[in-house]
């Protein structure tokens, strides 16, 4: 290790559900973390839809809920307690509705709850360097020993990338093969509308402890793969759409037109009616079929280096729960660390308990739905209702 | 479809423009998306004018040119995907710029 100020036992790339899982594992273990943001705050510019799995979020970040008094220990916006599916055609829609009071996921607001993963990570002695841009990682004698950024150089005996699905190092360092398909991905746009709680409230059937999450199946509406979800808050609704980008750039259409389709939608339209636009974001997701995957272009583990999140391809754009697989790598991460730490080796052999630990714990789902010359509603919904089951 | 909506809606959005108005952003002076210029004036589609959810990209007539508006990006990324062929170079802007956060 290089002398300076600027050294970690670990150095994190990027504030996301991912890297602050690892953060605060290895804060926990006495490991000196450092993880560097390109913010100005934590989860600024990310996306992991607003569904969250509570036992996946507490085995790394500690108590969201106390579940006696219901009091909330996190940013939560409300507890799901029903999931609907939508299957949307052009003019009318079937909806589908499971209704459990169940305490297991949550809808959260994405960059509050990521500001509070952020603030636990910090609390176990974490070190999080905002506003630090990694441009490069240093590399020695063939080794990976620390990350060159905007604000100086960091030297670790261990580099974590979590840079997020739009991950620039990653493909740059080599450890991604080529540039992400328009075949693999979903091209998303999201819009927050506010809407009075109470109007909420009477529009979904719900009180202010009960939250409800739409599935939206809607190939027929825009004639090409696609998923959408519609997530109540508490003074607010979240509606996003995602498409198959090569189809989309195929037929000349932009996301934006497919969202306002959805508006409009007698399904859709109701439920929004009279709010006000207050945010409008965008964002990338892979998925996976059973034939293929663009994860496996990722080196996910190297000599001092492991790749995680959103940067690995391993999260998954049909899941209601995006941070999941996130935040679940990033603790597999920390745990293969730990690891390497005790044995004071950080090589790549070592290192690829991490792997062993992904094929063990992690799912990813596929979806044989995902056909771009089939019209796959009826498959995709089939498949939501076996597998998003409450319990 | 839309006939049960007899008249629009005053305060949801329509248009990206109308969107991106609601946003809050800090651009530097440089521009973080870069082009390759001999290439966007051959390239027969130009799909980026299309398929940019922040409609960043457009076609200057007068200067025969590829405009880029990176001051509303919203930083997906899908630029460096979905240009045929691979002539949009993308990079983070600089820290502390770019699309804000939320509130």
């Amino acid at each position: 290790m290089a002398k300076g100020t600027n050294n970690a036992e670990v150095v994190i790339i990027g504030a996301g559900p991912a890297g602050l899982s690892t953060a605060r594992l290895l804060a926990d273990s006495g490991i000196k973390t450092f993880v560097l943001e390109k913010s100005t705050k934590a989860g600024a510019n990310n996306f992991f839809s607003g569904v969250i799995e509570k036992e996946i979020i507490e085995d790394v970040f500690g108590k969201i809920t106390d579940e006696e008094s219901e009091k909330y220990y996190a940013p939560i916006e409300r507890k799901l307690t029903e999931y609907r599916a939508y299957l949307l055609s052009r003019d009318s829609f079937i909806a589908v509705n499971e209704r459990k009071n169940l305490k297991r996921r949550f809808i959260v607001l994405n960059e509050a709850f990521n500001n509070w993963m952020c603030k636990q990570a910090q609390d176990s002695g974490a070190k999080v360097i905002f506003e630090t841009i990694a441009e490069e990682l240093i590399i020695n004698n063939s080794k990976i020993c620390g990350v060159k950024t905007n604000s100086g150089d960091f030297y670790s005996n261990a580099v974590v990338v979590a840079e997020g699905v739009n991950s620039l190092l990653t493909k740059k360092s080599g450890l991604r093969k080529g540039e992400i398909s328009p075949e693999q991905v979903f091209l998303f746009a999201e819009e927050t509308i506010e809407l009075h709680s109470d109007i909420i409230h009477e529009r979904f059937n719900i009180n202010e402890k009960e939250g409800v999450s739409i599935r939206l199946f809607m190939e027929e509406l825009v004639s090409m793969p696609s998923t959408g979800y519609l997530h109540t808050n508490k003074n607010s609704i979240t509606l996003g759409i995602g498409i198959l980008f090569s189809k989309s750039l195929f037929k000349g259409i932009n996301i934006n037109q497919c969202l306002e389709l959805l508006k409009k939608h007698p399904g859709i339209y109701p439920l929004i009616k009279n709010g006000t636009t207050i945010h409008y974001s965008s964002y990338i997701l892979p998925f996976h079929t059973e034939e293929k995957s663009p994860c496996s272009a990722v080196k996910r583990y190297e000599n001092n280096c492991l790749v995680i999140g959103g940067a690995s391809l391993l999260v998954d754009a049909f899941r209601a729960d995006i941070s999941s697989n996130a935040v679940l790598s990033g603790k597999l991460a920390g745990e293969a660390i730990i690891r390497a730490k005790d044995l004071n080796d950080y090589s790549k052999k070592t290192l690829s308990e991490y792997e062993t630990l992904l094929k063990k714990h992690l799912e990813i789902s596929s979806y044989k739905g995902i056909n771009p010359d089939n019209n796959s509603d009826a498959n995709n919904l089939s498949l939501f209702l076996s597998k998003e089951k409450l319990e | 479809m839309s006939k049960l909506q007899t008249k629009p809606d005053e305060n949801l959005t329509n248009t990206i423009e109308e969107k991106l108005f609601i946003n809050q952003f800090r651009p530097f002076t440089e521009s973080h998306i870069k082009t390759n210029q001999d290439i966007c004036n051959i390239c027969p589609n130009k799909e980026c004018i299309k398929f940019c959810p922040a409609n960043v990209f457009a076609w200057s007539e007068i200067d025969e040119k590829l405009i880029i508006g990176y001051e509303n990006c919203l930083e997906c990324g899908a630029c460096k995907m979905g240009c045929p062929f691979e002539a949009i170079e993308y990079s983070n802007p600089k820290p502390g710029y770019g699309v804000l956060s939320k509130k």
